[in-house]
Formats: C-alpha cells, sequence, structure tokens
C-alpha cells in the first residue's frame, strides 16, 4: 500500500481532501437536470434502438468517444440523441461526463479524461515489456481481436438465430 | 502497524460502503473504527473507482488475465468450430443486459481435455474442448456459453480483485494533481497495479473459483438470457448433470473451481421448472453436429 507509507503516508490527509473533492465535484456535474446531462459512448461500436429492448431496430450508431445528450432514463437504458439521431442504448456502454473531476485542484479537463482511465494502451505496453513470458499470449490475443472467426456482426447473429428457429421477433424481451 | 491495520479496514470497508451496507444499518457507523472515519472520504472513492472503470479498462485488465490464461493453454485451431462458437455466443451476448463490451466479445476454444470454461473481463470468454464435448446439442453450448456471459454481466472478476488494489488506484488517480511523478513513473506504478489486479483475478478463475452465490447468480442469468433468445433452459440442466457424470470427485479444473454439477443442476431445475429438454429443431442440431465434427477427443 504504497500512499499509507513513508513520506505518502504524510500525504494521507491531503490525499483523502482529494478524494473528497473529486467526489464533490464529480457529484455536483452528475447531479445537472435531466436533458443537460450528456454522456461519452464508453466501446468501440454501439448501436441506437427504436425501444430499450436488447436487438430492437436500429436507429442510429455511436462509436468510442461520441458525446450523447441524455433525454431520459428507464431501468437498464437510457434515450440518448447525437447528431439528428435518437434512440435507446444500454448506460453501461456510456459514462456519464464530468465536467472536471479535479477541477478544484486546478487540473486541466484533459487530464481529468486522462486520470479517470487509468489503464491505456501505453500502460499495457509497459506492461507487455515487463512481463516478456507473456509475450506469446499477447500475440495470440492480437490475432483473436484481429482474425474474422472471433468478429460475429449484428446482422450476423440475427440470420443465425433465424435459421436455428430461435428469436423470430425483433427485439429480445 | 498503521499499514496493516489500514489494510485490513479497506479490506472490509470498501465492500461494504460499495453496496451500501453500512449506510443502511442504523447506527452501523457509530460501531466502525476510528479509522474507518478517518480514511471515510477514501473508501468511499475507491467505491467509486471501481464503479468508473470503463469498458476499455476493463479490455485491458482483461487482456492481462487473458494473456496468462494463454501462456497455460493452447487456442484450439479449430476455425469452423470457433466460428460457429462466436456465433452462438454473439448472439446471447447481444440480448444480454451488457450486449456491448469495448471490443466485442469474443469466445475461443482451450485444446485440453479438462472440463473448464473462464469468462475474463473485457470480454474473453475461454471455453475448453473438453467441456465442448459435454454438451449434445446447441442448446446445451448456449447453456455453457450463457453461463459465462452470465459472468460477465454480473462483473464477477472485477469483484474478485482485492479492495485495497482500488483503494491504491484511488489514490494514484487523486495524486495526479499534487505529484511531482513523472509520466514514466505514473505508466509503471499503472502497470504495477495492472499486474497486481490481474493476478487477482487469475488466482480466483484458475484456482479458487467464485463464491457458490456467484455460480448461480451467473446461473440465473443464463436461464434468462436463453429464454430470451428462444433456447430450451432445461439445457442447462441436462448438461450439468452430463458434467456432473464426466467430472470425477477431487478432479482438477472446473470440478475445483465451481460448486458441484449436481447441486447447480438441481438449482437450475427448480429455475427452469421444467425436467426434460425438448429436443431442438432438426436444423439447430445439424448445424450443430456439423461444426463439433472436426473436435477430437
Amino acid at each position: 500500500m504504497k500512499y499509507v507509507s513513508g513520506k505518502q503516508h504524510r500525504r494521507g490527509g491531503a490525499l483523502a481532501t482529494a478524494c473528497a473533492m473529486a467526489l464533490a465535484a464529480s457529484s455536483a456535474a452528475w447531479a445537472q437536470a435531466p436533458g443537460g446531462e450528456t454522456a461519452v459512448v464508453e466501446v468501440r461500436r454501439a448501436h441506437l434502438r427504436a425501444e430499450p429492448e436488447p436487438m430492437a431496430a436500429i436507429s442510429g450508431s455511436l462509436s468510442a468517444g461520441d458525446t450523447v445528450t441524455v433525454l431520459e432514463k428507464r431501468d437498464l437504458y437510457w434515450r440518448v440523441s447525437a447528431d439528428g439521431a435518437t434512440g435507446w442504448i444500454p448506460g453501461n456502454a456510456l459514462q456519464r461526463q464530468s465536467r472536471s473531476l479535479f477541477a478544484s485542484q486546478g487540473v486541466s479537463q484533459e487530464e481529468t479524461a486522462l486520470a479517470a482511465r487509468p489503464f491505456t494502451p501505453e500502460v499495457e505496453q509497459h506492461y507487455r515489456q515487463a512481463h516478456p513470458d507473456l509475450a506469446d499470449g499477447y500475440a495470440m490475443l492480437d490475432e483473436i481481436d484481429r482474425h474474422a472467426a472471433f468478429n460475429v456482426t449484428e446482422a450476423e447473429a440475427r440470420q443465425f438465430l433465424r435459421a436455428g428457429g430461435l428469436m423470430q421477433q425483433e427485439g429480445g424481451r | 502497524m498503521q499499514k496493516r491495520l489500514t489494510l485490513a479496514l479497506l479490506a472490509v470497508a470498501v465492500p461494504l460502503a460499495g453496496c451500501g451496507v453500512i449506510e443502511s444499518i442504523p447506527g452501523a457507523e457509530h460501531l466502525m473504527p476510528r479509522e474507518y472515519h478517518e480514511n471515510r472520504d477514501l473508501i468511499q472513492a475507491a467505491v467509486r473507482t471501481q464503479e468508473r472503470l470503463t469498458p476499455e479498462q476493463a479490455y485491458h485488465l482483461g487482456r492481462a488475465v487473458s494473456a496468462e490464461i494463454l501462456t497455460r493453454y493452447s487456442v484450439y485451431p479449430d476455425e469452423q468450430a470457433t466460428r460457429y462458437l462466436n456465433q452462438v455466443g454473439s448472439a446471447i451476448a447481444s440480448a444480454s443486459d451488457m450486449p456491448y463490451v469495448y471490443n466485442g466479445y469474443r469466445f475461443v476454444i482451450l485444446d485440453s481435455d479438462e472440463v473448464n470454461a473462464f469468462a475474463v473481463p473485457g470480454a474473453y470468454i475461454f471455453v475448453t474442448r473438453g467441456l465442448l464435448q459435454c454438451c449434445t446439442t446447441e442448446d446445451e453450448l448456449a447453456a455453457v456459453l450463457a453461463h459465462e456471459i452470465g459472468h460477465i454481466q454480473a462483473q464477477h472478476a472485477m469483484k474478485t480483485i482485492e479492495s485495497s488494489r482500488w483503494a491504491e488506484l484511488t489514490g494514484l488517480l487523486a495524486e495526479r494533481g499534487i505529484s511531482e511523478a513523472t509520466n514514466g513513473q505514473r505508466v509503471g506504478q499503472l502497470s504495477s497495479l495492472m499486474s497486481d489486479m490481474a493476478k487477482d483475478v487469475s488466482r480466483k478463475l484458475m484456482v479458487n473459483g467464485y463464491s457458490r452465490d456467484a455460480e448461480k447468480q451467473a446461473d440465473a442469468i443464463a436461464v434468462t438470457l436463453m429464454e430470451r433468445v428462444g433456447y430450451d433452459p432445461s439445457a442447462l440442466v441436462s448438461m450439468l448433470e452430463r458434467m456432473d457424470q464426466r467430472l470425477p470427485a477431487g478432479s482438477g479444473g472446473f470440478g475445483a473451481t465451481h460448486p458441484p454439477a449436481a447441486q447447480r443442476a438441481q438449482w437450475a431445475r427448480s429455475s427452469t421448472g421444467s425436467a426434460a429438454e425438448t429436443p431442438p429443431p432438426a436444423q439447430r442440431q445439424q448445424r450443430f453436429q456439423e461444426a463439433m465434427a472436426g473436435l477430437r477427443s
């Protein structure tokens, strides 16, 4: 536990204060009125849907980093708008946007974005170099990510279900 | 002494605070030790850090865990079976409460006679050839994959990470504005923390196994997902019963990391309310047999 030992231990009070500030700042940002709240897409690709149901008709597509405006929340699903398209998407694919998590410390918005995302490709690269014994495993993972056998589109999954006499209707519930 | 006390406190307080247990019991906060009140902000911040980890973070952490799995097991190079596994798995994942993960679901066959499966954050799902050979229908294969997707949806692997790691991560993030550490040092610290978290998950997946409650929850999610898609949920029962026959008492792998298959079959039977598996339609059975034809025993 690095933060409770040695020099860092003496900063314990400052650290707890920083955490408290972070909580207060993020809570304030999250408490924005409906309609004013924005969120960022946190997955590489996602669809907007006409209904708050899995595999309902697609009304738009989103990519990682896209910003959406949150219009309504219904259990798991949020109704959002982005670039003229409106539709439903599971909230767990989004991250509500905080104006500045550590704003009270004068940390920039850009730094805040980095701070909320500790495990970056840069960190993975460092990890791979520090663990040469995992090189073959990582090489295989890179191939798994690229190879067509592991990549099934939604259209293909839908056709597969139909061919197997499954999920005949739009939507899964 | 202080360090040990804080570690012990975090190990207990972070999960309790995360579930809202301490706040929900009247007077519970007054019973907590002085260290709890002194570190209350830090504990809450650690909970928030755990909850705020994005799908991309789970992906990078999951790759660290997966790379370790792939040093112990080889990938079974059967493109037809792999493609089919990904079609069944992706169809079920699309109907789950977590249809979108950072880079999509990936279902991988491990070349092992062991009967075992691992659901890794991110979401890489590994299934051994031995487990696939326990399945006699697509519905039974769907039951296996739906159970693993259940672990992903419930984020069971993330919950196996020791509480102190979340507190340490919170500390690293909060210190960003006040620390003099260079970017290189910071990347090194985060890489080291990722290593610790990956070890926590690997140990749980490959050695200790999830709790019975987690397995029960994954089975319950599996039944729900199978019903949503249209698979016969009683296939979970028949698959578990066959696994019970194939897993000798005291065997390693799945047998060591999961509750007895017979007990799980009993839970599943009470969830599905049906004793007998309905035979699948001919076209579904045919494609299952064609895809699995190359799977050597």
